[in-house]
């Protein structure tokens, strides 16, 4: 495990959050789509996020390290909100709406943990610049 | 360890067993033939250096022209590029000075 292996990790980890922001930004754009290719009302998007082992064939140490990939965006099967609106076009034969499962309020904590995260790696990155720049220090 | 062979015991502290011992010790001796020299290692650290170089340079081209945004990976490569870069003038600024040292030697 070198130094610059560290910085993939982090890579990894910034990789992983910009994914979760796109599904946030693609469900908060979404908040109010009635209608949608698969059929129904937009249905809230979350990535799922897997560690893989960064070096699977090297020492212990190295084994045991990590770094997030997305494997997969899987829909949330909450249940749609119901609205009343018979003039509506998507509305149902009972006058109902289907509006997506989004709940603003949590893609708002999401975006703010996911900036947070980000920024958390970010400050990863940059401890290991500093570290690497302070051991290339000893030779001088 | 092979040196009965030699019927003197003194034999047993001449140069060649000494090397003979060696050999058997480890019985790696071809492989430490084989092993690269200082200049090999040197060229093929220059070499990764040129990689990451070339691997930031292209990250950033792919940047520029809106191929592939990927803001984050750019940096890094970039300061993966300069992390060996640095790595690497130390390195020869160090190997300068050893030189400078022998050549200064008074004969």
């Amino acid at each position: 495990m070198n130094i610059l292996d560290t910085l993939r990790i982090s890579a990894s980890g910034m990789n992983a959050q910009r994914v979760r922001m796109q599904t946030i930004s693609s469900n908060i754009a979404n908040a109010r789509s009635t209608s949608s290719h698969e059929g129904e009302a937009y249905r809230r998007k979350m990535p799922i996020f897997k560690s893989i082992a960064s070096d699977p064939f090297g020492n212990a140490v190295d084994k045991s390290l990590a770094r997030v990939e997305v494997v997969d965006i899987e829909k949330s099967e909450a249940p749609f909100r119901q609205v009343f609106d018979p003039s509506h076009p998507d509305a149902d034969d009972d006058g109902y709406v289907s509006y997506p499962n989004v709940d603003l309020l949590y893609e708002m904590v999401d975006m703010m943990t996911t900036s947070r995260t980000y920024e958390a790696n970010t400050n990863a990155v940059e401890t290991t610049y500093k570290m690497a720049n302070l051991a290339l220090e000893i030779a001088k | 360890m092979k040196i009965q062979g030699s019927s003197q015991l003194p034999g047993l502290y001449s140069p060649s067993s000494i090397r003979k011992s060696v050999v058997v010790k480890d019985g790696s001796f071809e492989s430490k033939l084989n092993t690269p020299s200082l200049s090999d290692r040197i060229t093929s650290a220059v070499r990764d250096l040129d990689a990451s170089q070339m691997r930031a340079s292209d990250k950033v081209e792919k940047l520029a022209s809106g191929k592939d945004i990927d803001i984050h990976g750019t940096m890094i490569a970039l300061q993966e590029a300069d992390i060996t870069l640095r790595f690497a003038t130390s390195v020869r600024d160090k190997l300068l000075q050893g030189y400078q040292r022998i050549m200064q030697l008074q004969i």
